[in-house]
């Protein structure tokens, strides 16, 4: 328990920073926007191909987005070394991977909820009751990327080469999120529910979950 | 020392004898398949490099939850010589199921999602070793790399039961299916005498690749 206890202060923590700062999430917002721009720039003015295109664009998008917003709250962890004294003030130091996993999926589901209203509105996407079926998925797919990018980013963060590391290692291991993420999304804007893949999202939130709580506290560490 | 180099040099020489020699077995002695023809042959060095692969890689995953739980050097090393070994063999299968595709399918890439698969799985390792080359400090590396080694792992079950999971080209699995194998008993015998010659270069390239990183290490230590 006091484990999640932790979690959730540091989580709070995260989000009481990005509500004062305002920088990550809009700079992620700013390139997930760009990307949908741009995208539908190279393709051309064909909705009907941008519709199909819809769940893979908004996918990759949340896939560079995941780097810039977990990069950017490791930083501030490692900033001044509060990340060193977090570790040994913590009876437990997965809180702080827990915690990064609670904030990261937060900024990440709104991310994702504001590029589908985006591009319903820019691609003329008619999800109609279906619409609420990306809220559970959105949820869904930002833990999973929250867990595996968390891990990562604190594998990488005492590095001088982060920048050239985090998305070389990250993007790889954001795969299988990204396609159980565009099936399950394709599913629903087809009219179905896409529980099948949901599932598989779940799963795979879980596994990466697990195994960040297991290796974390092995693995990571301050440099 | 002298004695080790000379079973090391032997076995080298018997190893490399024993692939030549499934090789041009499978190249002259063996026939044709009667569907493909002489193309088929290809699947005497696709096949068991894949397996090579998909071997290499769980060793990797094996000695990487082994070192994290009793960061023992030597786990580490054999982790890190089976990434190599394992990407270089990827790459081979990669390569000769390009020029397999070419002959059949008529292009030297198809967006087939084990092809697809399988190229993201040897992005995932090429970072492993990235990740590795960046950090200087012996124990801090074992424990990034180990962490990452356990979670890069995902890819293999996600490559293996993509031709499954997705319609693609790939063909279904022939051996490690239920029921009997679909291929016929001599070309069978032919791609199981060529696994275990790449099974065995494999464990020789890994045998002598830690050993070089051993030597590396007490150079570093003594420095």
């Amino acid at each position: 328990m006091a484990l999640l206890g932790d979690a959730v202060a540091l989580a709070r923590k995260d989000v009481v920073a990005e509500i004062r700062a305002r920088d990550a999430l809009p700079a992620a917002a700013t390139l997930g926007a760009t990307g949908l721009v741009l995208v539908a720039l190279a393709v051309g003015p064909d909705v009907g191909r941008m519709r199909l295109l819809a769940p893979a664009l908004v996918g990759v998008v949340l896939a560079f987005a995941t780097v810039t917003l977990a990069d950017r709250l490791d930083s501030i962890d490692r900033a001044d070394d509060a990340l060193v004294a977090l570790w040994f003030a913590l009876d437990d130091p997965r809180a702080i991977f827990a915690g990064r996993v609670i904030s990261l999926s937060a900024s990440l589901t709104t991310l994702e909820l504001g590029l589908w209203l985006a591009a319903a509105t820019l691609l003329d996407l008619r999800p109609g009751a279906g619409a609420l079926l990306l809220v559970p998925l959105a949820v869904a797919s930002s833990v999973s990327r929250a867990a595996v990018a968390a891990l990562v980013t604190s594998l990488v963060g005492g590095s001088p080469h982060r920048a050239l590391l985090a998305p070389a290692l990250l993007l790889p291991m954001l795969v299988p999120t990204l396609l159980a993420g565009v099936q399950a999304a394709s599913a629903v804007l087809a009219g179905g529910q896409g529980v099948q893949w949901t599932a598989v999202l779940v799963a795979e939130s879980l596994l990466f979950l697990g195994v960040g709580l297991i290796t974390y506290g092995e693995a990571a560490g301050p440099a | 020392m002298m004695v080790r180099q000379t079973i090391a040099s032997r076995s080298g020489r018997l190893v490399a004898a024993g692939v030549a020699l499934v090789v041009a077995s499978g190249l002259v002695l063996v026939p044709a398949d009667a569907s493909q023809g002489d193309v088929q042959r290809l699947m005497y060095v696709h096949v068991p490099a894949a397996w090579v692969g998909y071997l290499a890689f769980f060793v990797v995953f094996a000695c990487s939850a082994g070192y994290l739980w009793r960061r023992d050097p030597r786990l580490d090393r054999l982790a890190a010589a089976s990434a190599e070994v394992g990407v270089m063999f990827t790459g081979l299968a990669i390569a000769s199921g390009s020029i397999w595709g070419k002959a059949t399918w008529g292009q030297w890439w198809d967006w087939d999602p084990r092809l697809t698969t399988t190229a993201v799985m040897l992005l995932a390792y090429i970072a492993y070793l990235l990740l590795r080359q960046t950090v200087s400090e012996q124990r801090r590396r074992g424990r990034v790399a180990a962490a990452f080694g356990l979670i890069a792992f995902l890819n293999v079950p996600l490559v293996h039961f993509s031709v499954l999971w997705w319609r693609g080209l790939h063909q279904a699995p022939t051996v490690l299916r239920p029921g009997d194998p679909t291929i016929d008993h001599v070309l069978l015998a032919q791609l199981l005498a060529s696994v275990a010659a790449f099974s065995l270069a494999y464990a020789w390239l890994v045998w002598q690749r830690t050993r070089l990183e051993g030597l590396l290490d007490t150079a570093v230590t003594r420095d």
